[in-house]
């Protein structure tokens, strides 16, 4: 997997390590699909008024935001990436235990800045682990690998968790959650040891001791990481508020098949990223992460005029197909363009925190916007604004992002590129 | 008594439409509307519509209220919006049943010898 020949040493003790990362990723999305949208029925039930409710998951959306770019900083200072995982995932059980027994005012509102703090830290940390363990050949390769659990585990936990807090309750979803934590530690931790990359000059230097780790503010104001997040701005502008005016008109309008509808148009998308992301991966490192950015972005436009041109609900989860191919295309390019970008610096986590932030900014700002035209005007206006922000991101990123696939590496691939065995 | 908020809201052919999270009342403090969060499935899709309070049934046995209305007009109502003024959905008035006025004395004149003609309560 490494374009190691097969049957040397360095290639067989890490089929452990890998499985174990399979599985990782698939729990973290798993449990991370049972909070979001049961919170706000679990304290409905547990009769909290609306703006309380509001409030609440104002502060856990804030943290979530506000804590990408310390958290970024923590996890570059631990030389144990896995460490940090293993304490997110510890707090998000807390969390999600917390919600699950005490569901007042003061505990609900700690168990969101601990679960907000806590995805922030763990999803650059597994991005770390992952350049870790696989060097940064094949780590795009890897990401996409990465990212098909993910979409799995968020397949699977929509699934479960739906049936849980339908025929059960939301508390329970919430304990179910929190169970969720054990296998993905025992993921964490049965991960063995790293053993040292093939190429040594080709992996990662991302635990670099102090004082070899590069200066946080160089790495922040770099031109291309601005340029970059500029465009993940933009993508998010433009994407996060697509779905939910979409699922609002089919509640609207398509009567008793509405959950049906937007159940599917929940899981195509995760569909089609299980499908795609390893070609993804393997199509930035081949052909460079310009162009699969440039067709990911497309998607975005495209969806945006077909949301606001067309009625049926069927042709709703047609469309949510390209919903698919943006979110596999972001899924892993932000961590791979990340890599890039801080080769030597070790301060990888430093500029996942800043792309995560700019995730932040652009969500926010695209629900708040859309949601008001859509309530003022109607939802074509919406999607004609959200097409519009697609659009803006297409140019940005033909104008402003650079290619950062390394030239070097690209050489070298040139020479041994081997297919990987099949997955 | 029964606790309003947070309490579940089904249709009146039977379908569960979701749940109300709000009540609105005049100055008198008098319930006018209810708004329930309508549909949706994990957090998408939903949303919030005013319910005139008459429209409203509860039943002490019941862990639910029961509306007087079909799911699909529930859940197709104008959207509440707090900033807005309320447009609340009501049950219709039903149809009137009295009879209409009879017709002007000059246009039976010429009939009124040959057959009777029904004074003033037309066949339904």
């Amino acid at each position: 997997m490494r374009g190691t020949e097969p049957g040397t040493p360095a290639a067989a003790p890490d089929q452990a390590g890998l499985r174990a990362l399979d599985w990782l990723n698939f729990f973290v999305a798993n449990l991370q699909t049972g909070f979001g949208p049961f919170i706000a029925v679990y304290l409905t039930t547990d009769k909290w008024t609306q703006g309380q409710i509001g409030v609440a998951l104002s502060v856990g959306s804030a943290v979530g935001i506000l804590g990408q770019v310390p958290a970024g900083l923590l996890v570059d200072a631990l030389r144990q990436k896995r460490v940090a995982a293993a304490f997110a995932l510890g707090g998000i059980a807390a969390a999600a235990g917390m919600l699950a027994l005490w569901p007042a005012r003061l505990p609900v509102l700690l168990a969101q800045v601990v679960h907000g703090f806590a995805g922030c830290v763990l999803y650059p940390a597994i991005a770390a682990i992952t350049l870790n363990r696989v060097g940064r050949r094949a780590y795009a390769e890897r990401l996409g690998r990465n990212a098909r659990f993910a979409a799995m585990g968020n397949a699977a936990g929509a699934a479960v968790m739906g049936l849980i807090g339908s025929y059960l309750s939301s508390r329970t979803v919430f304990w179910f959650a929190a169970a969720l934590c054990v296998p993905a530690l025992a993921a964490v931790w049965g991960m063995p040891p790293r053993d040292p990359p093939h190429d040594p000059e080709l992996a990662a230097a991302i635990e670099a001791p102090g004082d070899r780790r590069g200066p946080a503010w160089r790495v922040v104001l770099d031109r291309r990481v601005l340029a970059f997040a500029l465009c993940i701005v933009c993508f998010h502008l433009a994407n996060t508020a697509m779905l939910p005016v979409a699922a609002a008109e089919v509640t609207r309008q398509a009567g008793d098949a509405a959950n049906l509808v937007i159940a599917a148009a929940l899981v195509v998308p995760q569909l089609v990223v299980a499908l795609l992301s390893p070609l993804v991966g393997r199509l930035a490192e081949r052909r460079g992460r310009r162009l699969v950015l440039l067709a990911g972005f497309l998607a975005l436009p495209v969806r945006g005029l077909l949301f606001a041109t067309l009625a049926s609900p069927a042709l709703i989860v047609a469309v949510q197909v390209l919903d698919g191919v943006g979110g596999a295309v972001i899924g892993v390019l932000v961590p791979l363009v990340a890599a890039d970008l801080t080769r030597g610096t070790g301060r990888f986590n430093l500029c996942m925190g800043t792309i995560g932030l700019a995730v932040g900014v652009g969500a926010t700002l695209s629900t708040a916007i859309a949601g008001d035209l859509a309530g003022r005007f109607g939802s074509s206006i919406a999607f004609l604004a959200l097409t519009l922000a697609g659009a803006v991101g297409v140019l940005t990123v033909a104008l402003a992002m650079p290619e950062t696939r390394p030239e070097a590496a690209a050489g070298a691939l040139r020479r041994r590129w081997r297919p990987s065995p099949a997955e | 008594m029964i606790a309003v908020l947070g309490l579940a809201a089904m249709a009146q052919d039977g379908k569960d439409i979701g749940r109300i999270v709000d009540i609105l009342v005049d100055r008198n403090g008098r319930p006018r509307a209810a708004v329930i969060d309508v549909g949706g499935f994990l957090g998408m899709g939903n949303r919030k519509v005013a319910i005139d309070w008459s429209a409203l049934r509860f039943d002490m046995g019941k862990a639910h209220a029961t509306l007087d209305l079909n799911a699909d007009r529930i859940k197709g109502a104008p959207a509440y919006d707090p900033g807005k003024p309320v447009e609340a959905l009501g049950v219709p008035a039903p149809a009137p049943t009295t009879a209409k006025p009879p017709p002007p004395p000059s246009a039976l004149a010429p009939a009124a010898p040959a057959s009777p003609a029904p004074a003033a309560v037309p066949a339904q």
